[in-house]
This record gives C-alpha cells, structure tokens and sequence, in this order.
C-alpha cells in the first residue's frame, strides 16, 4: 500500500468515526458502518463542504429527503410530521456536513493547525449524486437503526502536501 | 428584565435551534431577531436595541470574525456581549476571536444547557460589571 493509500484511507477511516459521532451527539441518530451504494439511483439530498489545510479536498454527504426530515425534527426537538422540520430538511443535512467537516479537520490535523472549512453547498440530486470511489476519494456509508443509508465521499485533491 | 437577542448563522435550523435553546434556558426573552451573516447581523444592530449576540464564524459575506471587529470599533455595539457558536477548533482562531473580546465561545455541536449556561456567565458578569 502507498503512502498516499494509507493517507486517504486513514483520513476516510476518522470521518466515518467522527460522522456517527456527530449524528449521535446533533441529532440523537445512531448509525453503524455500511457499505456504500455506489450508483443508487434514487432522489437524494447532498450537502457538499471543502476543506483546506495541510490537505485539502471536499466531503460530500447524501441522504434520501425523508432522513433528512427525520434528521431536522431530532435537532429541533419536534416530530418528522412538524411542517418545521420538513421545511428545514436540506438545512439540516448542510449543518450536519458542517459540523461533521468543522469537527473532522480539528480530529485528523490538530487543534494547533489553521484549516479552513468552506460553507456547505446543498442541493437535490436524482442519484445518489458523490463521486465515485478512484485513487483520491474515498466512498463511505453509515446505517442508521432504521436501516436507511447515509453516503459519504472524501475527495482529497492534494494528498502528498501533508 | 428581559434581553433582547440576536442570533446570527447562514444555518437557517441553527437559528431555530439556538432560539429554542435560549427558551428552554429560561432566559427572560425580549424580541429575537435573526440574521443569515455578519452584515445583515449589522443593519439589525443599527435599527434595534439588542442585549446578547450569538453568532456563527463561517458565514457568506462577512464572517463573525468580522462581524465583532467592526462591533468593536462602533460605540453603540462594542459593549454588546457575542457569544461565538462554531464548529471551529483552531486554538489560534479562537485566541484571535478571544482577543477581539468576545464574551463566550460554544463548539457545535452543543447542548441547550451550554447555551444556557454559557447566557447565565455572561448575563451575571455583565450585572456585575455595571455594579462596579
């Protein structure tokens, strides 16, 4: 395995950690590793961030619209069916990539190291909309209890400056 | 005495969740008024009587970096207490955001009762600095 393999890998492997973590802790949702679903063609939410630094690259986080209506009424604090939280739905799944990039950076490169996160873009997309796995992204997944998939890909663009 | 509050975040579910958070804190809560960046969080201190700030750094337009540096150099805001709600982590821009004399800083993902006990310090303190 190379270097920059065991590089993206290494950083794929902190985000999924630190993803479920964040949905435990924003959201109150609990999710386990899942295998990606690279193609799936279903209508999906995607919630893009870049992130500069030592390395720098984008995450893109998708998930169907109705987990991210669940995922609004957990941080509200109200119930899936609130007109509240289905209208805050895509609002949702760009603060969760936020904190999940915010809290990402400071987990892989270190409180001391100046890293800047971009703001997230967020957008509907008919297929599952992340970039396929290659040399520089890496695709992840989390389930949550109910079964439904969180994708994640992290494209690292400048792996061999850190 | 009831606090006016202003809550600044591009974050529209932020917003609704940190006013939730202030309530459910049992703040004495006047009006809460809410802007999307640092400069319309600016043309709604210039209209309004506003008692606490909480504000996001990573906003479009101008951050809240920003934000607070040009509170600082007007009269009218500069005493206006800001407490920062981020996801940032950087020890250096936390001291910059500290030594632009913020009042509190919270990390997202945070909990109501670090909203409520980051309001409760820096209310008390405020008290206690106009006593002196």
């Amino acid at each position: 395995m190379s270097d920059r393999t065991a590089l993206i890998d290494g950083l794929a492997s902190s985000l999924s950690r630190v993803a479920a973590q964040v949905f435990e802790d924003a959201a109150y949702i609990f999710t386990e590793p899942a295998e990606p679903a690279e193609g799936a063609q279903s209508p999906t939410t995607t919630a893009g961030i870049d992130f500069h630094g030592a390395v720098s690259g984008r995450i893109v986080i998708a998930a169907e619209p109705e987990f991210c209506a669940d995922l609004a009424a957990n941080m509200l604090g109200t119930e899936t069916d609130d007109p509240e939280a289905g209208g805050k739905a895509k609002s949702a799944l760009g603060e969760i990539a936020n904190i999940i990039a915010g809290v990402w950076v400071a987990d892989v490169f270190g409180a001391d190291t100046l890293c800047t996160v971009g703001i997230p873009l967020v957008e509907d997309t008919p297929s599952d909309g992340l970039p396929a796995s290659t040399e520089n992204c890496r695709r992840l997944a989390l389930s949550d209890d109910q079964g439904r998939n969180v994708e994640l890909a992290l494209c690292v663009s400048s792996p061999n400056e850190a | 005495m009831s606090y006016n509050v202003l809550i600044v975040d591009d974050s529209e579910i932020i917003r609704s969740v940190v006013r939730k958070a202030i309530v459910m804190a049992g703040v004495d809560t006047g009006e809460i008024h809410e802007a999307a960046d640092g400069l319309a969080a600016l043309e709604t201190l210039k209209g309004h009587w506003i008692d606490i700030v909480f504000a996001d750094i990573n906003m479009p337009r101008m951050t809240g970096l920003e934000m607070v540096t040009q509170m600082a150099k007007d009269g009218l805001t500069r005493s206006i207490p800001v407490i920062i709600i981020s996801t940032e982590r950087s020890i250096a821009r936390i001291d910059e955001l500290q030594s632009h004399g913020i009042a509190a800083y919270i990390k997202k993902p945070f909990r109501p009762e670090d909203i409520r006990d980051a309001v409760t310090r820096v209310l008390a303190e405020r008290q206690g600095g106009a006593g002196e």
